[in-house]
């Protein structure tokens, strides 16, 4: 091992065999990882197309920012399962694993011996994920799929970018939110499901088989939005979708967003607006009638909002507690006292180069997981991997003239 | 192959019981995604502090158990009024902890240790607990109070700066911020619970919501450290990949996602567009030559789909290996022939609201998930979790609902 685990962590002492490429099954296996899981990537002998998007930390660097980030604290090996041999290496990795992520298609499945059915019958404790765009069946299950195309038939990129953009530009075609949103949002809710089996699996000592469509993972997520549309018959377009009141705002150097959704919140911006007779101004001082005199309150803090500094207003207005958000871009984020105070970058050395990466999202109190490690270069752990597997002298052979070991 | 989801079972975590202080979105939604796993989740609620889905928009008659938005963050839970401001309320609250495997929050830091009810006092009371708190920034620093919503979560995170047009402003990324933020706290949950079934020992899981939605765009975060720019938002690009955009076709409103990330996936398309000039233009033979072309290439697929039905484009584009799709609008998921195969929209039977549509769990286990059922109407299992859970007897239910400690 090139570093053990603390003995703490959450997930120590689980196994997690990653075969799959891109990013959603990527982050879901990066997830325990950052909980102290032992994950081995398998990639093929070309390496997951993932590590050729950058930008790179050097131009000859095998990963780039998006694999760097989904991929730390792993181990990396190359294998080649289109060989028996290589098929026989990955059941040995199954026979130590508790966990095995997967993209592949029922036929692929098959062939690697990855079938419900026959991990069942072979592994019947390891719990099995399977992450595709558009799932193991159905219509669609074949499909090629990407984040773009994804994310647009969850339904809710139909709605983005939203009614005080389509107001600027009424021509524009639908956006989809963040980059890889949806590959995280995927391997998120896959991650969930597994240690809900794993928990299970302590009990019964059976593993599971659970499947992920990538698509009903994103239309999951909006489902208050499809909620009402589904159940109320409420139209809701694109161009018409803004809040009631509040909302984003424009300022000198960028956008602000305020929502006074309560009367006390409506009270803490009226005062740090410098206008505290507004507080009780019987058109704002409800949220009643905030919605039936929206205009005049936007106009308000419009004028407002439009003459200071983003930052300068989130500062004044935060601590009055008055629910404020600046629009915060790498930079804000990396600077924000409150994300430092928390301890929540962690410095990973990249080859020399010092690369600041976000943390994990929760603190906890026993078990803290963290990135402490940069992601495995191609094959990286070959032999360190190999060497921990019962294999033959003969495979041992073979496995040193291909140059693994 | 059969395309429904395996037959109902009882969930892996059945068992395993939560006790729940959550209210508005993302906690609910916490808590939805256990119960659909099998978790018992007692959702405590109070008419001194309603839940706020309960009492603002979408309700069909103003009355707390009219809001459809409720109903879709609560499926499968337990409601139990109890008054923890009272002393009796927050003992009835510990005992309750007491036999609970989790307990989670999303009040402001702070609100549940003022009641006697912070992670000490419930550990000191059941050392195995895990409990989980989700708030805006997170315990400790300097903004840990903060209040928040989902809109102040996508911006605070993110989020918001990299959604959107290039030459436009951010974008309100709403309601499913929320849910993107209670499903990583999910994860944590459970990842202490797991850890909690295997040692005897609970924990506390502090989940911020701005590093939560931060945490989804942080691939930019780690590309900001290499080139020592903040990226900026850039539509529906990725990086250097073209063509790679949404396109209006035919139709109203009708528009198609094509997605070309390879040598291959080029020559797809031109297949597919019956282009064979730009499949053999060697100009556009790889990235950096079809990103330098981005104009003209995106200028050819706009004219080829522009007289077709988004879902016919993006059939004959799959059929040649290219990802993509119509942008669907979310009436148009529930007749998609691949969800309705898949049994992806779901109905309940709500005892105020009639039949409601849902979507179903967002995995499917072989080893089944409990069959969907409506959220509680307010206080529903107030008698009977005090009576079987707590041990109190319905005289003394009765004598507490007239103190106003149920309530």
């Amino acid at each position: 091992m090139s570093e053990l685990k603390a003995p703490a962590a959450a997930f120590a002492g689980l196994r997690v065999v990653e075969r799959a490429t891109g990013v959603a099954a990527a982050y879901c296996a990066r997830l325990l990882a950052d909980l102290g899981a032992d994950v081995i990537k398998v990639e093929p002998p070309a390496g997951d197309p993932s590590r050729r998007i950058g930008p790179f930390p050097d131009p000859a660097a095998d990963f780039g920012a998006v694999f760097l980030y989904c991929n730390s604290d792993k181990r990396g090996i190359t294998l080649d399962d289109r060989l028996a041999s290589g098929l026989d290496v990955l059941q040995r990795l199954l026979a130590r694993a508790a966990v095995v992520i997967t993209d592949a298609d029922r036929t692929e499945l098959d062939r690697l011996g990855l079938s419900p059915a026959q991990l069942s019958a072979d592994h019947p404790a390891l719990v099995a994920v399977s992450i595709r765009p558009y799932g193991l069946d159905g219509p669609l299950a074949s499909r090629p799929g990407t984040e773009l195309d994804v994310y647009h038939a969850s339904g809710e990129g139909s709605l983005l970018p939203g009614g005080q953009v389509a107001d600027l530009f009424p021509d524009r075609a639908p956006v989809k939110a963040g980059r890889w949103l949806v590959d995280y949002d995927s391997g998120i809710t896959a991650a969930t499901a597994v240690v809900a089996a794993l928990i299970q699996a302590l009990v019964t000592g059976r593993g599971d088989f659970i499947e992920v469509s990538q698509q009903e993972a994103e239309l999951t997520m909006n489902r208050l939005v499809s909620d009402h549309i589904l159940n109320q018959s409420e139209i809701v377009t694109r161009s018409g979708r803004r809040y009631d009141f509040g909302g984003m705002f424009r300022c000198r150097d960028g956008w602000i967003n305020l929502r006074p959704n309560e009367d006390n919140h409506w009270a803490t911006l009226a005062e740090g607006m410098g206008v505290p007779e507004l507080a009780t101004d019987p058109r704002f001082a409800s949220r009643a009638g905030r919605v039936a005199n929206a205009g005049a309150l936007n106009q308000v803090i419009a004028g407002w909002a439009i003459e200071r500094d983003a930052e300068a207003i989130y500062e004044q207005l935060g601590p009055r507690g008055t629910p404020v958000g600046i629009y915060a871009d790498a930079a804000t984020i990396k600077r924000s006292p409150q994300l430092r105070s928390r301890g929540w970058f962690a410095d990973v050395d990249v080859d020399g180069r010092p690369l600041t990466f976000p943390g994990v999202p929760y603190l906890m109190s026993e078990t803290p997981g963290g990135v402490h490690r940069r992601a495995p270069h191609l094959g990286e752990h070959n032999a360190e991997v190999y060497s921990e597997l019962d294999l033959s002298a003969a495979e041992r052979s073979r496995l040193r003239e291909a140059g693994l070991i | 192959m059969d395309s429904k989801p395996p037959p109902a079972g009882p969930g892996p975590l059945r068992g395993i019981r939560v006790l729940d202080f959550t209210w508005a979105a993302a906690g609910p939604y916490s808590t939805m995604l256990l119960a659909m796993l099998g978790a018992e989740v007692i959702k405590i609620e109070s008419a001194t502090r309603l839940d706020l889905f309960r009492r603002i928009v979408s309700g069909r008659d103003g009355h707390v158990d009219g809001a459809v938005r409720f109903n879709g963050l609560n499926l499968l839970k337990k409601s139990v009024r109890l008054n923890l401001a009272t002393p009796e309320g927050r003992e009835l609250a510990l005992r309750l902890a007491e036999t609970s495997d989790v307990v989670i929050d999303n009040f402001r830091p702070g609100v549940l240790e003022r009641l006697g009810l912070g992670y000490e006092d419930l550990s000191l009371r059941k050392p195995a607990l895990v409990v989980a708190s989700v708030s805006t920034a997170g315990r400790g620093g300097p903004e840990s109070g903060y209040p928040g919503y989902a809109a102040i979560f996508n911006a605070i995170g993110g989020l918001g700066h990299m959604t959107g047009y290039p030459d436009g402003p951010p974008t309100e990324v709403r309601d499913s911020v929320d849910l993107r933020v209670g499903a990583i706290a999910a994860f944590g949950l459970l990842a202490a619970l797991y850890r909690a079934r295997r040692t005897g020992r609970g924990q506390h899981v502090d989940v911020s919501a701005r590093e939560a939605v931060a945490s989804l765009v942080g691939d930019a975060l780690v590309e900001h450290s290499i080139t020592g720019r903040s990226p900026a938002r850039d539509g529906n690009h990725l990086g250097s990949r073209a063509p790679y955009d949404v396109y209006r076709c035919a139709g109203d409103d009708g528009w198609v996602a094509i997605g070309v990330s390879s040598d291959a996936e080029w020559a797809g398309l031109c297949r597919a567009m019956e282009r064979p000039d730009l499949g053999g233009d060697e100009s556009y033979a790889d990235q950096l030559g079809r990103l330098e072309h981005r104009p003209v290439l995106d200028a050819a697929v706009a004219a080829w789909v522009a007289t077709r039905p988004a879902a016919e484009a993006a059939d004959r584009c799959a059929a040649e290996g290219v990802p993509a799709s119509a942008v669907l609008g979310i009436g148009e998921l529930v007749s998609e022939p691949h969800l309705v195969q898949r049994d992806v929209f779901r109905k309940v039977v709500h005892p105020r609201l009639g039949e409601l549509i849902v979507p179903a769990p967002p995995w499917r286990l072989a080893s089944g998930l409990p069959a969907l059922e409506a959220a509680p109407t307010f206080g529903r299992d107030s008698d009977d979790v005090l009576g079987s859970v707590a041990g109190l007897s319905s005289e003394e239910i009765v004598r507490l609902r007239a103190a106003g400690v149920v309530n």
